[in-house]
């Protein structure tokens, strides 16, 4: 089964991210940049994914709520970020949160 | 960055400029986003061209569906607030007024809209059209590198007054310090100098009363800011009246800007170097000038301030 690791915005300054699996329906979609909604406690709430993979040390995993924007971080957004983060000194998750429609 | 083109500066009175960019919408091609500084002149320009509004007034299903059309890249045409600036795969990004205070970020990071847009102009093939009434410290250091500048200043003539001399008609404009100064000049419309970027209509004359006040702030821009004052009002009023007891003062020689950008550079003010203000927990704030030529996250990691300060880095600096 194909899960994926989210990053979510509320941990974007912790970098610690949590492993969702991937309904079918957006499975083609999906990649590695995307933004979508996720479960996370009692809430849902907005992650980007960071990673794609077979396998998961987790054994029951929530699915992904809804997939939002397939290509929300590609390089160029990743750039844009590393320059607010390098001259207004803001951490690269907050400056990522500025920059995507969350 | 676009080998093909260069910015484009764009002078002219409000309705010339707002006149300027609903041609520039129609006649450009692919995603296209306009940016003013409120939330009023977004739904105003929109309701004029039709263009679609992006600004934190949209639901978050509007905002991302915007997306989305972005990045295919179909031919939307966008107006919106500072956060347009960010909108992905645009073609064409222009920016009204961009020294209004409305265009810096007061969340973290404390980013300035206009710096963006330049560092999106530099990395993208992307158009950039900045307009202003008159030229500031930024916009005369990118006319100086090779921008376009198109349109012209304002015309309307400036008369410096004694402070002895002042006899605004009922029907003048008056603009005070602050609004406690109400009430001086019952008979004629008052404003605080602040409301002067959010004005409107057409003024028979404009006084500026306290004009030596207005200038006395603790703040190394704080002359530019009153010039670009002076000059909106050169738009909309036919005649600029300042009273003040200097009448000597640099802030009224031609070359004003010219010579505040030579004193900024002597000094190492932005946009010559880096202005970083600490907001201490204990509610004092200190602030440190840097040359631009260093590592800022490492210079700034170097003073050891306590936990929780919070760190502002003056957004006045180019690209």
């Amino acid at each position: 089964m194909v899960v994926a690791a989210v990053l979510t915005m509320a941990h974007l300054q912790t970098q610690r991210s949590f492993y969702y699996s991937i309904p079918a329906a957006i499975l083609s979609e999906i990649k590695v940049g995307s933004l979508v909604r996720v479960p996370l406690r009692s809430r849902i709430v907005d992650g980007i994914v960071i990673k794609l993979t077979r396998s998961s040390r987790v054994g029951q995993l929530k699915p992904i709520k809804k997939l939002e924007l397939t290509a929300a971080v590609d390089r160029q957004t990743l750039a844009l970020a590393k320059f607010l983060s390098d001259n207004y000194l803001g951490e690269m998750g907050e400056c990522l949160n500025a920059i995507l429609p969350s | 960055m676009s080998q093909r083109d260069t910015p484009i500066v764009a002078l002219g009175s409000p309705a010339a400029r707002v006149s300027f960019y609903s041609r520039l919408l129609e006649k450009s091609q692919g995603p296209l986003a306009l940016l003013f500084e409120t939330i009023a002149e977004v739904e105003k320009f929109a309701k004029i061209t039709g263009a679609t509004q992006y600004t934190s007034k949209q639901s978050r299903r509007e905002r991302l569906s915007l997306w989305r059309q972005c990045l295919s890249e179909k031919p939307v045409k966008i107006v919106g607030t500072r956060q347009a600036v960010f909108l992905p795969k645009l073609k064409l990004l222009a920016i009204d007024e961009p020294d209004r205070y409305g265009f810096r970020n007061d969340q973290l990071p404390h980013y300035h809209t206009l710096n963006v847009a330049i560092w999106r102009f530099h990395h993208e093939v992307i158009k950039l059209v900045i307009g202003s009434p008159a030229l500031d410290c930024q916009l005369s250091l990118i006319v100086k590198s090779g921008a376009r500048l198109i349109g012209r200043g304002p015309v309307s003539p400036i008369k410096i007054i004694s402070a002895q001399k002042l006899s605004p008609l009922p029907g003048d404009l008056v603009v005070l310090p602050s609004h406690s100064d109400y009430g001086s000049f019952p008979a004629s419309k008052e404003i605080s100098v602040t409301q002067v970027d959010y004005l409107s209509g057409r003024w028979r004359r404009a006084w500026l009363i306290g004009f030596d006040q207005m200038l006395a702030l603790p703040d190394y821009a704080q002359q530019e800011k009153i010039y670009l004052k002076i000059q909106r009002l050169r738009w909309i009023s036919a005649e600029v009246l300042v009273s003040t007891a200097n009448t000597d003062q640099v802030i009224f020689k031609p070359n004003f800007i010219d010579l505040e950008l030579k004193e900024r550079k002597r000094l190492g003010f932005p946009p010559f170097g880096w202005l970083v203000q600490a907001h201490l927990p204990n509610g004092t704030s200190v602030v440190h000038k840097l040359p631009l030529t260093i590592n800022l996250r490492r210079a700034v990691a170097g003073f050891h301030f306590p936990r929780k300060t919070r760190i502002m880095v003056d957004p006045e600096r180019l690209i």
